[in-house]
């Protein structure tokens, strides 16, 4: 009876599954370092953050169990995702919106910066 | 020989059975990651904020960071998130040598993460590339330190939580050499190994916004 | 002397069986004893600063000694008491027993959390005798980066205090889902419990924000990190909306238990099912979401931008709904209810009439245009203590005198307790709703000063605050009487119909000597008479 009630709760995923998972992890890798090389503009934080998503969803689903773990963990775990997309869409309403504050960077008053100056180009001197 | 008794597990008192025991433990688990995510979340949002502001200050930026540990770390987590679940796998089928052999791997890949963050933290001290108070380096931008304040603060509090990670690997080894996790019993081991994921789901991120920018 | 039936107060003895236990009951009676002793603390604080707006010179206290006071006022009333007031103490004793359950799900994070609050606290106190913070509780950047004041340690107790919050969220969470008893389904909990419910969520999502902002702060002291130092390019309204993403739920996880123990009350004190069970439940989930999504209305006039203005304002309006729809139902449970006047009654009543008032001037508060003009006067200290204080302390001294019995086993003197309420709400309305007025008319909140005009209105509100004192100083004297003379409880004084009400007073250990198995909703009052 025991192993009944046992077997309802737990899976044993297949050694080649977490194998799969563990390589498809590791070219997603190199594939976020490969692309980095070229310059998409302003794609280039979409691309970054497209291969990141998927490495993520590899680790929930697989290693974290989600894909077999159907209880309200999953409801919670994704529930809370949406609270943080709030966060995100919210403080990004106000902060690009603000009519006093340009892009321009240098619009700080009596900005007290610690960074020693140099030209664009120039090499920095590390001491 | 008495190393490979399996300790029979009790459930606690207020519990009716074990699978109500499991499954408490496990939505404990996983509500706690909850609060864990905003707590990162929010981070990702200064972030955010400020790559929003300074765009250029952070293509400047990322170059002082060296891509190849970044990347070298990456692969690292992910290797001892495989062995974290391999474990959790051995116990499962009652193996009890290859879960404590990789319970140790996982323990030796996250002291190599620690140690190459250490590398590359005394490198950054080397060249004054710090939080505001403390930053004596060069740069374009008079808004660099900015960056240093983030990347500081966002992989110091993940360094924590490894080390953290740590600390509970220990405890998992010394109850698994006792014998107390087999097919019957391995919820800590589980809970745990939820709990590193999340390390290295944080991480995940964190590399390729802080090391590969522009 | 009677027999005295084993229960939980004496079935073990000693300081070490109370600092070591795991019963959820005796946590929450060592929870109840640590907030009351921080509301006394920052009710000291309230009447000492009362005190020196008597008149507009100095009286008792120089300016930076006011300042330090109204700080510590409310760093000590927020995070001290009323964030774990109700779920950490009430909360925690009735949970399980509500539930039919032996404990919590996990008995041992319930007292490392009671633990944690005890190593906070010790932080907050640091702070108070090392040079009192004088920032405002909300820690307010670039002031806060630069005050001389002992920022870090208040900070840093904050920071300790929310860890105690997010630990007793996450077991509520986890109790609730997993040890109902048997029957027990869903729509057959108290509302409490859903309160509860509500609560912890919040607790799990906006605390971790508020513990990351404080770390921040502290790291913008110590290392100069600058995300929120305009000095070093950084932005100070960045740091209100991390502090308020955490501090506007924080108001709901101080209202929506106070919400529960309504519900509970209107229904025990006028013996009938409560009217709308599931839009009252559903309502406190849609308060905890539509409470992640109008912190920008603290932020109406620091400049942020009009866009983000408009619609934290419009989303403001929302929370405005399912709140009424609790009121409303509360009123129609109370249609030909058989309606009896005890002390636990009478603070529902004077929820209602306080929490109408403080939720109507919110709204008002939410309306941009009307917000520029009454932003940080005293309509708004005024608003928010008729929320807080006349919504959740009411709602928490009615629990308390509610579940009284039930805790300790005594019934305390009827009387005094009506006394005891009248000085209350006469007291309340004298303090606050002369600060509606003193708020319409201009007067600024946080000063030390004031034009003379205003001193008739600011005397009368600090002689309230005394009327308000004698008040709960009655109250601490008749409920610690009962705990020595009271007389013995019987195990349902009220008649109520939920479960914490059929086992003896006070509980067993473990709450029922059998697991009760549930049959029908937590109101069935027409069951009673069937039986």
């Amino acid at each position: 009876m025991k192993n009944d009630n046992h077997a309802s709760h737990h899976v044993i995923v297949p050694v080649k599954t977490y194998v799969a998972v563990f390589v498809a992890l590791l070219i997603l890798t190199f594939l976020t370092v490969f692309v980095a090389q070229f310059d998409f503009g302003s794609f280039n934080l979409l691309v970054a953050l497209i291969v990141a998503m998927v490495k993520a969803s590899l680790v929930v689903m697989i290693f974290m169990g989600l894909k077999w773990n159907k209880s309200f963990d999953r409801f919670a775990f994704f529930a809370c995702l949406i609270f943080l997309f709030i966060f995100f869409l919210l403080v990004f309403v106000d902060i690009p919106l603000r009519s006093y504050r340009g892009v321009e960077e240098s619009q700080h008053i009596n900005l007290k910066s610690p960074v020693k100056l140099i030209a664009p180009g120039e090499a920095p001197v590390h001491h | 020989m008495s190393m490979l008794v399996n300790k029979p597990h009790h459930v606690a008192h207020h519990f009716a059975s074990e699978a109500q025991e499991f499954e408490s433990a496990r939505l404990g688990m996983w509500v706690f990651l909850v609060q864990e995510l905003l707590f990162f979340g929010a981070l990702f949002v200064a972030y955010g904020i400020f790559r929003w502001w300074h765009p250029q200050m952070f293509i400047e930026a990322h170059h002082y960071l060296s891509w190849k540990m970044g990347a070298f770390n990456t692969v690292v987590l992910i290797a001892s998130s495989f062995t974290m679940v391999m474990a959790i796998r051995s116990a499962q089928v009652n193996e009890r040598k290859p879960l404590i052999s990789y319970l140790l791997l996982t323990l030796l890949f996250a002291g190599v993460f620690l140690g190459v963050k250490y590398i590359e933290y005394m490198e950054k001290i080397h060249h004054g590339l710090l939080p505001g108070h403390f930053f004596s380096a060069q740069g374009v931008s008079e808004y660099l330190h900015l960056f240093f304040g983030i990347y500081f603060t966002m992989t110091g509090l993940h360094g924590l939580h490894i080390l953290v990670g740590m600390g509970l690997l220990v405890w998992l080894l010394v109850r698994a050499i006792r014998g107390e996790f087999h097919s019957e019993f391995y919820t800590p081991l589980e809970m745990v190994g939820l709990y590193w994921h999340f390390v290295d789901l944080v991480w995940i991120f964190l590399f390729p916004l802080l090391y590969l920018i522009g | 002397m009677s027999q005295v039936a084993l229960n939980y107060l004496n079935a073990t003895k000693g300081l070490k069986s109370w600092f070591c236990t795991l019963d959820h009951k005796r946590i929450g009676i060592m929870y109840l004893i640590c907030i009351a002793v921080a509301f006394g603390l920052g009710g000291f604080f309230a009447l000492a600063l009362r005190l020196e707006l008597i008149s507009p010179k100095e009286i008792l206290f120089t300016a930076k000694q006011y300042n330090q006071l109204f700080t510590l006022h409310g760093a000590v009333m927020v995070f001290l008491f009323i964030v774990p007031s109700i779920p950490a103490s009430l909360g925690n004793f009735l949970l399980p027993l509500q539930l039919g359950a032996k404990d919590v799900a996990f008995p041992r994070l319930n007292l490392t959390s009671w633990y944690v609050y005890v190593f906070g606290a010790l932080f907050c106190v640091y702070s108070m005798v090392a040079g009192a913070v004088d920032t405002g509780w909300t820690f307010y950047t670039p002031y806060s980066i630069d005050s001389a004041t002992s920022v870090i340690s208040m900070t840093l107790g904050a920071f300790i205090l929310g860890f105690s919050s997010i630990l007793t969220g996450v077991n509520f969470i986890v109790t609730i889902h997993k040890m109902r008893a048997p029957g027990l389904t869903w729509f057959r909990l108290p509302l409490m419990v859903w309160a509860l419910y509500a609560t912890s969520i919040i607790q799990v999502l906006a605390t971790p924000v508020l513990a990351i902002t404080l770390l921040l702060l502290v790291l913008e002291r110590t290392m100069g990190i600058g995300i929120f130092n305009p000095a070093l390019g950084g932005d100070p309204v960045l740091f209100q909306h991390f502090f308020w993403f955490y501090s506007h739920p924080a108001v709901y996880i101080m209202i929506l238990p106070a919400m529960g123990i309504m519900s509970e009350l209107v229904t025990t004190f006028c013996r009938k099912d409560i009217f709308g069970y599931k839009m009252i439940a559903f309502s406190s989930l849609a308060i905890a979401i539509i409470s992640f999504l109008v912190w920008g209305h603290h932020l109406f006039v620091s400049g942020q931008s009009d866009y983000a203005a408009m619609i934290f304002s419009l989303l403001t309006y929302l929370v405005a709904i399912p709140s009424a729809v609790k009121v409303f139902n509360w009123v129609a449970t109370m249609y030909r209810g058989s309606i009896q006047i005890k002390a636990p009654f009478l603070y529902f009543l004077g929820f209602m009439f306080l929490f109408c008032i403080g939720g109507f001037t919110g709204v008002m508060l939410g309306a941009l245009s009307l917000d520029v003009h009454l932003h940080d006067t005293y309509f708004v200290v005024a608003h928010f203590h008729y929320v807080m204080m006349g919504g959740t302390v009411m709602a928490f001294i009615g629990g308390l005198h509610y579940w009284w019995p039930k805790m300790f086993g005594r019934m305390y003197n009827e009387t005094l307790a009506l006394i005891a309420w009248a000085f209350v709400m006469l007291g309340f309305n004298m303090v606050f709703f002369t600060q509606f007025i003193l708020g319409s008319k201009g007067m600024p909140r946080r000063y030390y000063s004031y034009l003379d005009q205003f001193q008739p209105l600011h005397a009368f509100s600090t002689v309230g605050s005394w009327v308000l004192a004698v008040g709960f100083i009655l109250m601490a004297f008749y409920l610690i009487d009962s705990l020595l003379n009271g007389k013995k409880a019987p195990s349902n004084p009220w008649g109520a119909m939920t479960l914490e009400w059929q086992t003896q007073s006070p509980p067993i250990t473990e709450n029922f000597l059998e697991t009760p198995v549930v049959t029908h909703g937590p109101y069935d009052f027409g069951m009673e008479k069937q039986s």
